[in-house]
Protein backbone atom coordinates (compact mmCIF):
# COMPACT_ATOMS: atom_id res chain seq x y z
CA UNK A 1 0.00 0.00 0.00
CA UNK A 2 1.33 3.35 -0.82
CA UNK A 3 2.05 5.58 2.12
CA UNK A 4 3.09 9.34 2.76
CA UNK A 5 6.31 8.53 3.44
CA UNK A 6 6.75 6.84 0.30
CA UNK A 7 5.28 9.30 -2.25
CA UNK A 8 7.93 11.49 -3.57
CA UNK A 9 8.22 14.99 -5.28
CA UNK A 10 11.19 16.74 -7.08
CA UNK A 11 12.00 20.01 -5.26
CA UNK A 12 11.19 21.38 -8.50
CA UNK A 13 7.52 20.90 -8.22
CA UNK A 14 7.32 21.72 -4.41
CA UNK A 15 8.85 24.69 -5.31
CA UNK A 16 6.44 25.57 -8.20
CA UNK A 17 3.58 24.56 -5.75
CA UNK A 18 4.64 26.45 -3.60
CA UNK A 19 3.71 29.65 -5.30
CA UNK A 20 0.69 28.25 -6.39
CA UNK A 21 1.41 26.91 -10.36
CA UNK A 22 -1.72 25.31 -11.18
CA UNK A 23 0.82 22.32 -13.35
CA UNK A 24 2.94 21.80 -10.37
CA UNK A 25 -0.06 21.83 -7.72
CA UNK A 26 -1.81 18.85 -9.91
CA UNK A 27 1.03 16.86 -9.99
CA UNK A 28 0.98 17.18 -6.11
CA UNK A 29 -2.45 16.41 -6.54
CA UNK A 30 -1.85 13.29 -8.87
CA UNK A 31 0.91 11.84 -6.43
CA UNK A 32 -1.21 12.11 -3.09
CA UNK A 33 -4.93 11.69 -3.54
CA UNK A 34 -4.74 7.82 -3.58
CA UNK A 35 -2.87 8.09 0.00
CA UNK A 36 -5.68 11.13 0.84
CA UNK A 37 -8.59 8.95 -0.07
CA UNK A 38 -7.42 5.79 1.50
CA UNK A 39 -6.77 7.60 4.88
CA UNK A 40 -10.19 9.74 4.73
CA UNK A 41 -11.91 6.30 4.21
CA UNK A 42 -10.19 4.32 6.86
CA UNK A 43 -11.38 7.04 9.15
CA UNK A 44 -15.18 7.98 7.79
CA UNK A 45 -15.74 4.94 6.47
CA UNK A 46 -18.70 5.96 3.79
CA UNK A 47 -17.12 6.70 -0.11
CA UNK A 48 -19.37 9.36 -0.53
CA UNK A 49 -18.09 11.77 2.78
CA UNK A 50 -14.84 10.38 2.20
CA UNK A 51 -14.87 12.12 -1.64
CA UNK A 52 -16.27 15.40 -0.19
CA UNK A 53 -13.63 15.10 2.56
CA UNK A 54 -11.15 14.60 -0.09
CA UNK A 55 -12.36 17.29 -2.71
CA UNK A 56 -12.28 19.86 0.68
CA UNK A 57 -8.66 18.92 1.93
CA UNK A 58 -6.84 19.87 -1.69
CA UNK A 59 -9.01 22.44 -1.78
CA UNK A 60 -7.42 23.72 1.39
CA UNK A 61 -4.24 22.99 -0.44
CA UNK A 62 -4.62 25.38 -3.52
CA UNK A 63 -5.82 28.32 -0.75
CA UNK A 64 -3.51 27.60 1.95
CA UNK A 65 -0.32 26.47 -0.12
CA UNK A 66 1.53 29.91 0.67
CA UNK A 67 1.99 28.93 4.15
CA UNK A 68 3.35 26.02 3.73
CA UNK A 69 6.92 25.56 5.37
CA UNK A 70 9.51 23.01 4.37
CA UNK A 71 9.31 21.76 8.10
CA UNK A 72 7.82 18.40 6.92
CA UNK A 73 7.60 17.00 3.44
CA UNK A 74 4.49 18.61 1.47
CA UNK A 75 2.75 14.96 1.59
CA UNK A 76 2.57 15.00 5.40
CA UNK A 77 1.49 18.79 5.06
CA UNK A 78 -1.43 17.80 2.85
CA UNK A 79 -2.29 14.74 5.00
CA UNK A 80 -2.11 16.82 8.39
CA UNK A 81 -5.22 18.94 6.51
CA UNK A 82 -6.85 15.63 5.53
CA UNK A 83 -6.44 14.22 9.24
CA UNK A 84 -7.81 17.82 10.63
CA UNK A 85 -10.37 17.59 8.25
CA UNK A 86 -11.69 13.81 9.20
CA UNK A 87 -11.52 14.18 12.94
CA UNK A 88 -13.41 17.72 12.32
CA UNK A 89 -16.30 15.57 10.65
CA UNK A 90 -15.80 12.50 13.23
CA UNK A 91 -16.69 15.16 16.31
CA UNK A 92 -19.78 16.71 14.42
CA UNK A 93 -22.97 16.46 15.68
CA UNK A 94 -23.89 15.86 12.32
CA UNK A 95 -21.41 12.79 11.85
CA UNK A 96 -23.04 11.38 15.60
CA UNK A 97 -26.42 12.22 14.81
CA UNK A 98 -25.78 9.75 11.23
CA UNK A 99 -23.34 6.95 13.24
CA UNK A 100 -26.44 4.49 12.98
CA UNK A 101 -25.95 4.51 9.18
CA UNK A 102 -22.24 3.02 9.77
CA UNK A 103 -23.86 -0.08 10.78
CA UNK A 104 -25.89 -0.68 7.58
CA UNK A 105 -24.42 -3.60 5.39
CA UNK A 106 -22.81 -2.62 2.58
CA UNK A 107 -22.03 -4.45 -0.42
CA UNK A 108 -20.89 -8.21 -0.08
CA UNK A 109 -16.94 -9.39 -1.73
CA UNK A 110 -16.81 -8.73 -5.14
CA UNK A 111 -14.63 -12.24 -5.61
CA UNK A 112 -14.30 -14.56 -2.67
CA UNK A 113 -11.78 -16.24 -2.17
CA UNK A 114 -11.64 -18.92 0.14
CA UNK A 115 -7.95 -18.98 0.93
CA UNK A 116 -6.98 -19.00 4.64
CA UNK A 117 -4.76 -15.36 4.37
CA UNK A 118 -6.98 -13.62 1.69
CA UNK A 119 -9.77 -14.61 3.92
CA UNK A 120 -7.59 -14.09 7.52
CA UNK A 121 -6.46 -10.48 5.65
CA UNK A 122 -10.31 -9.61 4.26
CA UNK A 123 -11.82 -10.38 7.87
CA UNK A 124 -9.28 -7.79 9.56
CA UNK A 125 -10.07 -5.17 7.07
CA UNK A 126 -14.09 -5.94 7.83
CA UNK A 127 -13.54 -5.65 11.76
CA UNK A 128 -11.69 -2.75 11.19
CA UNK A 129 -14.52 -0.89 9.01
CA UNK A 130 -16.83 -2.44 11.75
CA UNK A 131 -15.33 -0.75 15.35
CA UNK A 132 -17.29 2.87 16.47
CA UNK A 133 -15.59 5.53 14.36
CA UNK A 134 -13.44 6.67 17.29
CA UNK A 135 -12.10 3.44 17.92
CA UNK A 136 -11.29 2.91 14.10
CA UNK A 137 -9.35 6.57 13.79
CA UNK A 138 -7.68 5.66 16.64
CA UNK A 139 -6.28 2.59 15.49
CA UNK A 140 -5.63 4.03 11.87
CA UNK A 141 -3.55 6.98 12.94
CA UNK A 142 -1.75 5.17 15.58
CA UNK A 143 -1.08 1.86 13.39
CA UNK A 144 -0.22 3.27 10.05
CA UNK A 145 0.17 6.87 10.36
CA UNK A 146 2.20 6.44 13.00
CA UNK A 147 0.63 9.28 15.36
CA UNK A 148 1.26 9.56 19.26
CA UNK A 149 -1.49 9.05 21.75
CA UNK A 150 -0.99 12.62 22.59
CA UNK A 151 -1.53 13.42 18.84
CA UNK A 152 -4.50 11.94 18.49
CA UNK A 153 -6.62 12.09 21.88
CA UNK A 154 -5.75 16.38 21.05
CA UNK A 155 -7.30 15.59 17.42
CA UNK A 156 -10.37 13.94 18.69
CA UNK A 157 -10.55 16.64 21.50
CA UNK A 158 -10.29 13.72 23.68
CA UNK A 159 -7.40 12.78 26.59
CA UNK A 160 -4.48 10.43 25.71
CA UNK A 161 -5.67 7.60 27.99
CA UNK A 162 -9.39 8.01 26.09
CA UNK A 163 -7.23 6.92 22.72
CA UNK A 164 -5.00 4.15 24.85
CA UNK A 165 -7.93 2.45 25.93
CA UNK A 166 -9.94 2.61 22.42
CA UNK A 167 -7.07 1.60 21.39
CA UNK A 168 -6.75 -1.65 23.65
CA UNK A 169 -10.16 -2.10 23.33
CA UNK A 170 -10.12 -2.31 19.34
CA UNK A 171 -7.20 -4.45 19.28
CA UNK A 172 -9.28 -7.14 21.35
CA UNK A 173 -11.87 -7.20 18.43
CA UNK A 174 -9.28 -6.92 15.70
CA UNK A 175 -7.28 -9.53 17.11
CA UNK A 176 -10.57 -12.01 17.53
CA UNK A 177 -11.08 -11.41 13.72
CA UNK A 178 -7.74 -12.60 12.25
CA UNK A 179 -8.01 -15.59 14.76
CA UNK A 180 -11.88 -16.55 14.56
CA UNK A 181 -13.48 -19.33 12.78
CA UNK A 182 -15.43 -19.22 9.10
CA UNK A 183 -18.48 -19.24 10.56
CA UNK A 184 -17.71 -15.56 12.06
CA UNK A 185 -16.01 -14.98 8.68
CA UNK A 186 -19.03 -15.37 6.93
CA UNK A 187 -21.08 -13.22 9.47
CA UNK A 188 -18.68 -10.19 9.11
CA UNK A 189 -18.19 -10.37 5.25
CA UNK A 190 -21.11 -8.70 3.91
CA UNK A 191 -20.56 -5.65 5.95
CA UNK A 192 -16.92 -4.70 4.26
CA UNK A 193 -16.42 -1.20 3.76
CA UNK A 194 -18.18 -0.13 0.14
CA UNK A 195 -15.23 1.67 -1.71
CA UNK A 196 -13.58 -0.45 -4.11
CA UNK A 197 -9.87 -1.19 -3.89
CA UNK A 198 -7.28 -0.87 -6.36
CA UNK B 1 5.79 -8.44 36.42
CA UNK B 2 4.09 -8.60 32.77
CA UNK B 3 3.96 -6.10 29.88
CA UNK B 4 0.96 -3.87 29.20
CA UNK B 5 -0.46 -3.88 26.28
CA UNK B 6 0.39 -0.13 25.69
CA UNK B 7 3.80 -1.42 25.91
CA UNK B 8 3.31 -4.17 23.68
CA UNK B 9 1.55 -1.92 20.87
CA UNK B 10 4.42 0.75 20.84
CA UNK B 11 6.98 -2.37 20.18
CA UNK B 12 4.75 -3.56 17.87
CA UNK B 13 4.82 -0.34 16.01
CA UNK B 14 8.78 -0.22 15.95
CA UNK B 15 8.63 2.97 18.91
CA UNK B 16 10.09 0.66 21.63
CA UNK B 17 12.49 -1.97 21.65
CA UNK B 18 11.34 -5.16 23.46
CA UNK B 19 13.51 -5.23 27.07
CA UNK B 20 14.85 -7.98 28.88
CA UNK B 21 11.28 -8.90 30.34
CA UNK B 22 9.03 -9.55 27.40
CA UNK B 23 12.59 -10.93 25.32
CA UNK B 24 12.21 -13.74 27.65
CA UNK B 25 8.77 -13.94 28.77
CA UNK B 26 6.88 -16.82 26.83
CA UNK B 27 3.64 -15.05 28.04
CA UNK B 28 4.64 -11.68 27.03
CA UNK B 29 6.18 -12.77 23.79
CA UNK B 30 2.97 -14.35 22.54
CA UNK B 31 0.84 -11.58 23.11
CA UNK B 32 3.32 -9.58 21.41
CA UNK B 33 3.29 -11.44 18.42
CA UNK B 34 -0.74 -11.07 18.59
CA UNK B 35 -0.43 -7.68 18.73
CA UNK B 36 2.14 -7.83 15.75
CA UNK B 37 0.19 -9.40 13.57
CA UNK B 38 -2.92 -7.16 13.91
CA UNK B 39 -0.64 -4.47 13.28
CA UNK B 40 1.12 -5.89 10.80
CA UNK B 41 -2.51 -7.33 9.27
CA UNK B 42 -3.18 -3.13 9.79
CA UNK B 43 0.01 -2.03 7.55
CA UNK B 44 -0.95 -4.61 4.86
CA UNK B 45 -4.06 -3.53 4.07
CA UNK B 46 -4.48 -2.07 0.23
CA UNK B 47 -4.84 0.79 -0.81
CA UNK B 48 -8.21 2.62 -2.27
CA UNK B 49 -9.38 4.11 -5.32
CA UNK B 50 -10.04 7.55 -5.46
CA UNK B 51 -12.96 8.68 -7.01
CA UNK B 52 -13.13 9.85 -10.54
CA UNK B 53 -12.22 13.62 -9.59
CA UNK B 54 -9.97 15.52 -11.69
CA UNK B 55 -7.56 18.64 -10.44
CA UNK B 56 -9.21 21.25 -12.54
CA UNK B 57 -12.84 20.44 -11.03
CA UNK B 58 -11.28 21.13 -7.34
CA UNK B 59 -9.45 24.30 -8.54
CA UNK B 60 -12.33 25.47 -10.41
CA UNK B 61 -14.91 24.93 -7.65
CA UNK B 62 -12.26 26.81 -5.33
CA UNK B 63 -11.92 29.91 -7.69
CA UNK B 64 -15.44 29.85 -7.59
CA UNK B 65 -15.82 30.38 -4.47
CA UNK B 66 -17.03 27.10 -3.47
CA UNK B 67 -15.88 25.72 0.22
CA UNK B 68 -17.29 22.19 0.17
CA UNK B 69 -18.16 20.63 -3.37
CA UNK B 70 -21.34 18.45 -3.32
CA UNK B 71 -21.68 19.01 -0.15
CA UNK B 72 -23.03 18.07 3.32
CA UNK B 73 -21.03 20.29 4.97
CA UNK B 74 -22.94 23.48 5.11
CA UNK B 75 -26.16 21.23 6.67
CA UNK B 76 -23.37 19.46 8.95
CA UNK B 77 -22.37 23.45 10.05
CA UNK B 78 -26.13 24.62 10.67
CA UNK B 79 -26.64 21.06 12.65
CA UNK B 80 -23.80 21.36 15.09
CA UNK B 81 -24.66 25.03 15.54
CA UNK B 82 -28.24 23.80 16.50
CA UNK B 83 -27.13 21.06 18.98
CA UNK B 84 -24.42 23.98 20.40
CA UNK B 85 -27.53 26.36 20.52
CA UNK B 86 -30.13 23.61 22.11
CA UNK B 87 -26.96 22.80 24.86
CA UNK B 88 -26.25 25.92 25.71
CA UNK B 89 -30.26 27.03 26.40
CA UNK B 90 -30.27 23.73 28.48
CA UNK B 91 -27.77 24.65 30.45
CA UNK B 92 -28.93 28.37 31.17
CA UNK B 93 -31.86 26.72 32.14
CA UNK B 94 -30.32 24.46 34.53
CA UNK B 95 -31.06 24.67 38.02
CA UNK B 96 -27.59 26.05 39.84
CA UNK B 97 -26.27 23.98 42.67
CA UNK B 98 -27.30 24.42 45.97
CA UNK B 99 -30.45 25.66 44.72
CA UNK B 100 -31.57 22.53 46.49
CA UNK B 101 -29.53 21.63 49.26
CA UNK B 102 -31.30 18.18 50.08
CA UNK B 103 -30.39 17.25 46.89
CA UNK B 104 -26.73 19.17 46.11
CA UNK B 105 -25.27 17.61 49.09
CA UNK B 106 -25.94 14.11 48.32
CA UNK B 107 -25.57 14.47 44.51
CA UNK B 108 -22.60 16.30 42.60
CA UNK B 109 -23.81 18.69 40.37
CA UNK B 110 -22.65 17.67 36.45
CA UNK B 111 -19.92 20.81 35.97
CA UNK B 112 -18.46 19.78 39.32
CA UNK B 113 -18.56 15.90 38.34
CA UNK B 114 -16.60 17.36 34.75
CA UNK B 115 -14.34 18.94 36.77
CA UNK B 116 -13.52 16.24 38.94
CA UNK B 117 -13.09 14.29 35.57
CA UNK B 118 -10.37 16.66 34.69
CA UNK B 119 -8.73 16.88 38.27
CA UNK B 120 -8.46 13.22 38.21
CA UNK B 121 -7.27 12.80 34.20
CA UNK B 122 -4.25 15.66 35.22
CA UNK B 123 -3.54 13.16 38.05
CA UNK B 124 -3.50 10.11 36.24
CA UNK B 125 -1.07 11.92 33.64
CA UNK B 126 1.21 12.67 36.02
CA UNK B 127 1.79 9.14 37.63
CA UNK B 128 4.85 7.40 35.52
CA UNK B 129 3.85 5.07 33.40
CA UNK B 130 5.74 1.40 34.62
CA UNK B 131 7.14 -0.53 31.97
CA UNK B 132 6.31 -3.73 33.65
CA UNK B 133 3.03 -5.01 35.30
CA UNK B 134 1.42 -7.95 36.88
CA UNK B 135 -0.55 -9.59 34.60
CA UNK B 136 -3.71 -9.31 36.96
CA UNK B 137 -3.14 -5.73 37.82
CA UNK B 138 -3.05 -5.57 33.73
CA UNK B 139 -5.74 -6.89 33.05
CA UNK B 140 -7.99 -4.94 35.94
CA UNK B 141 -6.37 -1.87 34.96
CA UNK B 142 -7.85 -2.64 30.72
CA UNK B 143 -11.22 -3.48 32.36
CA UNK B 144 -11.53 -0.05 33.81
CA UNK B 145 -9.92 1.95 30.32
CA UNK B 146 -12.67 -0.72 28.45
CA UNK B 147 -15.49 0.59 30.94
CA UNK B 148 -13.97 4.06 30.43
CA UNK B 149 -14.29 4.00 26.67
CA UNK B 150 -17.75 2.53 26.56
CA UNK B 151 -19.26 5.00 29.11
CA UNK B 152 -17.25 7.87 26.88
CA UNK B 153 -19.09 6.85 24.14
CA UNK B 154 -22.13 6.63 25.90
CA UNK B 155 -21.57 10.38 27.08
CA UNK B 156 -20.87 11.26 23.50
CA UNK B 157 -23.95 10.15 22.70
CA UNK B 158 -26.06 11.37 25.65
CA UNK B 159 -24.58 14.63 24.50
CA UNK B 160 -26.89 14.96 21.85
CA UNK B 161 -29.72 14.37 24.20
CA UNK B 162 -30.26 17.41 25.75
CA UNK B 163 -33.70 16.88 27.10
CA UNK B 164 -31.74 14.00 29.56
CA UNK B 165 -29.43 15.86 31.83
CA UNK B 166 -29.46 13.07 34.41
CA UNK B 167 -28.84 10.53 32.23
CA UNK B 168 -25.52 12.54 31.58
CA UNK B 169 -24.90 12.99 35.13
CA UNK B 170 -24.87 9.74 36.02
CA UNK B 171 -22.44 8.39 33.11
CA UNK B 172 -20.35 11.27 34.34
CA UNK B 173 -20.51 10.00 37.98
CA UNK B 174 -19.46 6.57 37.04
CA UNK B 175 -16.60 7.91 34.85
CA UNK B 176 -15.63 9.55 38.04
CA UNK B 177 -15.90 6.42 40.34
CA UNK B 178 -13.83 4.20 37.11
CA UNK B 179 -11.26 6.96 37.18
CA UNK B 180 -10.58 6.83 41.03
CA UNK B 181 -10.01 3.46 40.86
CA UNK B 182 -7.95 3.67 37.59
CA UNK B 183 -5.87 6.38 39.79
CA UNK B 184 -5.83 3.88 42.75
CA UNK B 185 -4.72 1.09 40.59
CA UNK B 186 -2.44 2.86 38.62
CA UNK B 187 -1.01 4.84 41.83
CA UNK B 188 -0.01 1.56 43.58
CA UNK B 189 1.52 -0.29 40.54
CA UNK B 190 3.94 2.84 40.27
CA UNK B 191 4.75 2.32 44.22
CA UNK B 192 5.24 -1.65 43.49
CA UNK B 193 7.46 -0.75 40.80
CA UNK B 194 9.78 1.10 42.39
Amino acid sequence: MARFKDITLDEWTVAQARRGETDALGRVYEACAPAVFTLICRLVRQAAVAEDLMQETFADVIRRIGTYEDRAPLPFWIRAIAVRRSLMYLRSPWHRSLEWLDDLPGPGPETPDHSASVGRARDLECALMKLPAMARAVVWLHDVEGYTHEEIGAGLGRTTSYSKSQLSRAYGRLRRAIEGDACARQEEAPLCTPVSTS
Amino acid sequence: MHAGFDELSEIAAGRRAAGTHVSACPDCRARLEQVRRVHAGLLAMPELAPPPVTWSSIRARVSAGQSAPRSIMPVAAAASVLVAIAVALLMAVRPQPGAEPDVASARMPLNSLVAENGRLEALLSQLPESRTTRIGTAYTVAAIEDRLALVDDRITTVTLEPYAPEVAEELWRERVTLMNSLVQVRYARALASR
